[in-house]
């Protein structure tokens, strides 16, 4: 029964903490286009995620942190691409975002639907533990 | 009683269309629903604990060959510490909207062909080595710029 409870503890502080990434992502991507240090404003959102970059700690339906330019100049390709490569080389934060339950990057521009995508656990560099 | 009861049983089921509002049926409907759920949540949780013990047996295979690898229990409670480290996000919004025009100043700016001097160049060299491999830190750059101000104007 206590570890239920455990569980059921962990579970909601999981959720919170998955939140406040988010939360914390957008308000730093909006105090910097405001002023005027960004071009275009950046948005962080979850989503489903890659079934093939799953690892043992994803989220259900829920294993995508999306990166999406919401407005201001459309990014390029190569944009895309440095701003995912950006965030894969924060190693404390892909670490972050895998014990988080999320397995893929994405980052999309304002239009269309096309965009690029990382495997996080690729990137996590835990001794060994997700990339053997 | 139990007459009376059949009968409307087989009246409700021989009338064509009504099968479908008996409770009977949705009951039967919810039912199978419930256990195909149970039956997925059983499946994932068994999928589940069994990646985390072959992942364990590996993790402690690496410890036992490798000697400055850190153990299974330390690794998972490094997963677990990683949850509540704090990121600098404004440092990230940095790195993804100056760090490249940053980058590409002090590479040409301190590139080392543009010193003639020896030790100039030298330091030139290192500093450009510096430069790429933080190139997408923004403050590491920014200290870089100081260090390279300093040592070679």
């Amino acid at each position: 029964m206590t570890s239920v409870w455990y569980r059921m503890i962990d579970w909601f502080s999981e959720a919170k903490e998955r939140i406040n990434v988010v939360r914390d992502f957008n308000r730093a991507a909006k105090y910097s286009f405001l002023s005027g240090e960004a071009q275009t404003l950046l948005q962080a959102r979850i989503t489903r995620g890659s079934s093939a970059y799953r690892h043992e700690f994803s989220k259900f339906m829920q294993g995508g942190f999306r990166i999406k330019a919401l407005s201001g100049r459309p990014l390029h390709r190569h944009e895309l691409i440095s701003i995912g490569i950006i965030v894969i080389d924060n190693e404390m934060l892909v670490r972050k975002l895998i014990s988080l339950g999320w397995d893929t990057l994405e980052v999309h521009d304002s239009q269309g639907y096309d965009g690029c995508k990382w495997e996080l656990k690729k990137h996590a560099k835990i001794g060994g533990y997700l990339n053997s | 009683m139990l007459l009376q009861l059949t009968v409307d049983t087989t009246t409700l089921l021989s009338s064509p269309g009504d099968w479908k509002s008996t409770p009977s049926f949705w009951l039967s409907i919810f039912g199978t629903a419930q256990l195909i759920v149970t039956g997925y949540l059983i499946f994932r949780l068994r999928k589940k604990s069994k990646l985390v013990k072959e992942l364990t047996a590996r993790v402690s295979e690496l410890t036992v060959s490798s000697s400055d690898s850190l153990n299974s229990s330390s690794l998972s409670e490094s997963l677990k510490e990683a949850r509540h480290t704090s990121i600098d996000f404004s440092d990230l919004m940095n790195n993804i909207n100056k760090s490249e025009a940053l980058y590409s100043e002090l590479i040409k700016k301190y590139h080392p062909d543009r010193f003639l001097d020896e030790t100039k160049n030298r330091i030139a060299t290192e500093l450009s080595k510096e430069i790429v491999q933080n190139k997408h830190s923004y403050s590491r750059l920014k200290a870089l710029e100081q260090k390279a101000y300093s040592l070679l104007n």
